[in-house]
């Protein structure tokens, strides 16, 4: 890490849920700078813009307009210049074939989307604090969707 | 050339005749030589009589000769000369008569001679006197002529005395044979004839039987024909028959029926049949037609016809070739008409279709709804709990209750939808069927519920769990649901304990089951927990069915109707048994699937 922030961006189309997003992480005071967008195109404007800052952690939403989290992550993997970015699938669904295929699509880990603030807190701080190099090493299916209770 | 049949009846038949009619004509060859033998006979006994006849007539006439001899000697009249003339001729006659009557005798034709011999020796005796005048040289001479003729006489009248006994023996002899046949012929024709008409008798009763039992063969025969016209009619089919050699066709009568016509209304022909064969499967019946009668595919063929009337209907038609005693091939074709099957099959089918549709509709919008329920639902339970978090302490007391009551009320929506979810996704998800380690299934289930279990400060024991294709995800449910279950309705002061055991069982032994015979594997949870009455053993698995007020236990009714319709789609069997207070046992059956 050359720098001291962990840079974090989330892409997600729904305004309230931008809001628990950054609102979290601020409460959270960590060293994070978050950055949001509202759909697929936007995102991927930005990371293929030429100075754009790559985050370490992305946040994916699965359903959104124009381009959805799913074709977001294969551009995403197909692009070398990506490699190194986490990616943490963030979606209101738990459904076998969203957890199937964006597993599939090298995705790092699944989070459902809490009900509960506090919960959603503590998500977020443990992420961030994943180790991703030896935790994408030993992926497996079962450490895939990330379990928390409430 | 075939092998003359030795048992069949015709041959035994022939047979019978021709032996009759040979023993017939042998008997009547019989029958004529014994009638032949008895004209003989009586021949043989006429003729006898007949030389005994000639010859006393022959003596007589002799005699005659003698005594006008005689008298010529006497009185020398010349009327007695004429008269001695005239018996020689007779007796002249009667030797000739004499020959022919003995020649069939060479003894008596000897005989005879002998006697003509001493007959001459009279003659010259006679003629000697009738031409001697006596009295006049030698009176002695007189006295030798008679002496002489007397001798002759002697000899004469021994011979045929001789010839007459001979004639009489012969005679004698043939009366016997006479007799003889003429006792035995009659019994003899008697006998032929018994025989004869044992024989025919024996025939009558040959033909007789054969007339009979080809009668009952008939008559069985025109009842099979009966039914077997009936069957038809009933059936909905008709039988054509192809005669493979000259390649004319027969109709039963119901195939003309079955195209709308009288029976044998037109002469019966493919061309004719064809006709009425709708125009886009005339090519594949012929073809059809064709590859049937050769045998190389007998597999049915549905083609559509058009009746006399106009009328559209399916016919379905099959056969087989048959080979007659009498050599013939024949093939024998069915046609039925499954214009019902077809039309039902149909019906079934759009019906089908509908609800299939209908369904998809029901359960995608279970679905739809559920899941866009659950965002609103979850922005509400995270603001709310942003507002506990941020300003709770701000709130007043009925504020901070009013809060309290809002979250749980949004839990408790929460628990509906993802329950509803998880209810419309056991029915919506494909039914892929896995080889599954249940073991490990298991243990999935018991972490997803490790927070409740600790809470519940549950023991959970369980043995060995088979590997057995099942829908892996679905299996996962059944098992947080029924333990999950059992957990919340543990006892209150005591320790929820949960027991899982696990055996293969056949449906006979079992008292739940229906008795089909096969294999299930069977698993048993028992809870001590509260327990329910036996008598909702059934109705808990309803939907939306509970034993308890909201107050007492949270719950939405579902948990248990989706461990139903995992079980329905794995088709098995959930069953319930329990008393109040004394804990609950929930059996699962699922079949093996060999």
């Amino acid at each position: 890490m050359n720098k001291e922030y962990i840079h974090i961006i989330l892409a997600d189309d729904d305004e309230d849920d931008r809001l628990f997003f950054t609102d979290a992480f601020s409460e959270l005071k960590m060293s994070t700078k978050v950055q949001t967008f509202k759909d697929g195109v936007e995102l991927l404007d930005y990371l293929n813009a030429k100075d754009s800052i790559l985050p370490q952690l992305l946040f994916l939403d699965l359903n959104m307009p124009k381009k959805n989290g799913m074709q977001c992550l294969q551009e995403i993997k197909a692009n070398p210049r990506f490699s190194n970015i986490a990616i943490a699938i963030y979606s209101t669904s738990s459904t076998e074939e969203h957890i199937d295929e964006t597993f599939l699509q090298g995705a790092n880990i699944y989070i459902k989307k809490p009900n509960d603030f506090k919960v959603l807190k503590k998500i977020l701080a443990d992420v961030v604090t994943i180790n991703w190099q030896y935790h994408t090493s030993g992926l497996n299916k079962d450490n895939f969707l990330l379990r928390y209770s409430g | 050339m075939k092998m003359w049949n030795f048992k069949k009846p015709s041959f035994h038949l022939i047979l019978i005749f021709v032996a009759s009619a040979a023993l017939i004509f042998f008997l009547m060859g019989l029958a004529y030589k014994q009638l032949e033998k008895l004209s003989h006979n009586t021949s043989y006994v006429n003729r006898s009589y007949e030389v005994s006849l000639t010859l006393e007539r022959i003596y007589t006439h002799v005699k005659d000769v003698e005594i006008l001899q005689r008298q010529y000697i006497l009185t020398r009249d010349a009327g007695i000369k004429a008269d001695i003339d005239l018996t020689i001729a007779d007796i002249e006659a009667g030797f000739k008569k004499l020959q022919v009557e003995t020649t069939g005798n060479p003894e008596q034709k000897q005989n005879g001679e002998v006697l003509y011999g001493y007959i001459q020796e009279h003659y010259m005796i006679v003629d000697k006197a009738l031409h001697t005048d006596f009295g006049k040289d030698d009176p002695d001479e007189l006295k030798h002529n008679l002496l002489a003729g007397k001798n002759v006489m002697a000899n004469v009248r021994a011979q045929i005395t001789e010839m007459l006994a001979i004639e009489n023996g012969l005679l004698k002899k043939r009366k016997n044979e006479f007799h003889i046949t003429q006792q035995s012929t009659p019994l003899f024709l008697y006998l032929i004839s018994l025989l004869a008409l044992g024989l025919l008798a024996f025939a009558f009763h040959r033909i007789f039987t054969d007339f009979r039992e080809q009668e009952s063969v008939n008559s069985r025969l025109q009842i099979v024909l009966n039914a077997s016209n009936l069957a038809e009619i009933v059936g909905g089919f008709g039988v054509w028959i192809l005669n493979l050699e000259s390649k004319t066709y027969q109709f039963s009568d119901n195939q003309y029926r079955l195209l709308g016509y009288q029976p044998q209304e037109f002469r019966a022909s493919l061309d004719f049949f064809l006709k009425h064969v709708h125009p886009e499967d005339q090519d594949d019946i012929k073809e059809k037609v064709q590859l049937l009668t050769e045998q190389s595919d007998p597999s049915p063929s549905v083609f559509r016809v058009y009746k006399k009337d106009g009328s559209l209907r399916y016919f379905q038609t099959t056969g087989a070739i048959v080979k007659l005693k009498s050599g013939e091939k024949v093939f024998l074709g069915i046609t039925a008409d499954i214009t019902h099957e077809i039309d039902s099959t149909l019906m079934l089918e759009e019906q089908n279709r509908t609800l299939e549709a209908n369904n998809q509709e029901l359960v995608a919008f279970n679905y739809v709804a559920s899941h866009d329920l659950q965002e609103p639902l979850r922005k509400i339970e995270t603001f709310i709990t942003r507002l506990k978090e941020k300003d709770g302490t701000n709130l007043t007391e009925s504020g901070k209750m009013f809060l309290e009551k809002m979250h749980s009320s949004a839990g408790r929506m929460r628990t509906l939808i993802d329950d509803l979810l998880l209810f419309s996704r056991t029915t919506r998800a494909e039914k892929v069927f896995e080889s599954t380690d249940l073991d490990s299934v298991m243990h999935h289930a018991q972490e997803e519920l490790q927070q409740m279990i600790e809470e519940k400060k549950a023991v959970i024991s369980f043995v060995k769990l088979p590997v057995l294709e099942v829908i892996p995800f679905q299996i996962q449910q059944l098992f947080i649901n029924i333990l999950s279950n059992s957990l919340k309705y543990c006892k209150a002061d005591v320790p929820a304990f949960i027991g899982i055991k696990y055996e293969v069982v056949n449906s006979r032994d079992e008292a739940w089951l229906p008795k089909n015979n096969l294999t299930y594997h069977k698993f048993i949870f028992s809870d001590n927990g509260i327990g329910f009455e036996q008598q909702y053993a059934d109705k808990i698995f309803d939907v939306f069915n509970r034993l308890h007020s909201r107050e007492d236990y949270a719950g939405t009714g579902i948990g248990l109707a989706v461990c139903k319709k995992i079980v329905e789609n794995h088709k098995g069997y959930i069953f319930a048994s329990s008393k109040p207070l004394c804990g609950a046992v929930f059996t699962v059956y699922l079949p093996d699937k060999h």
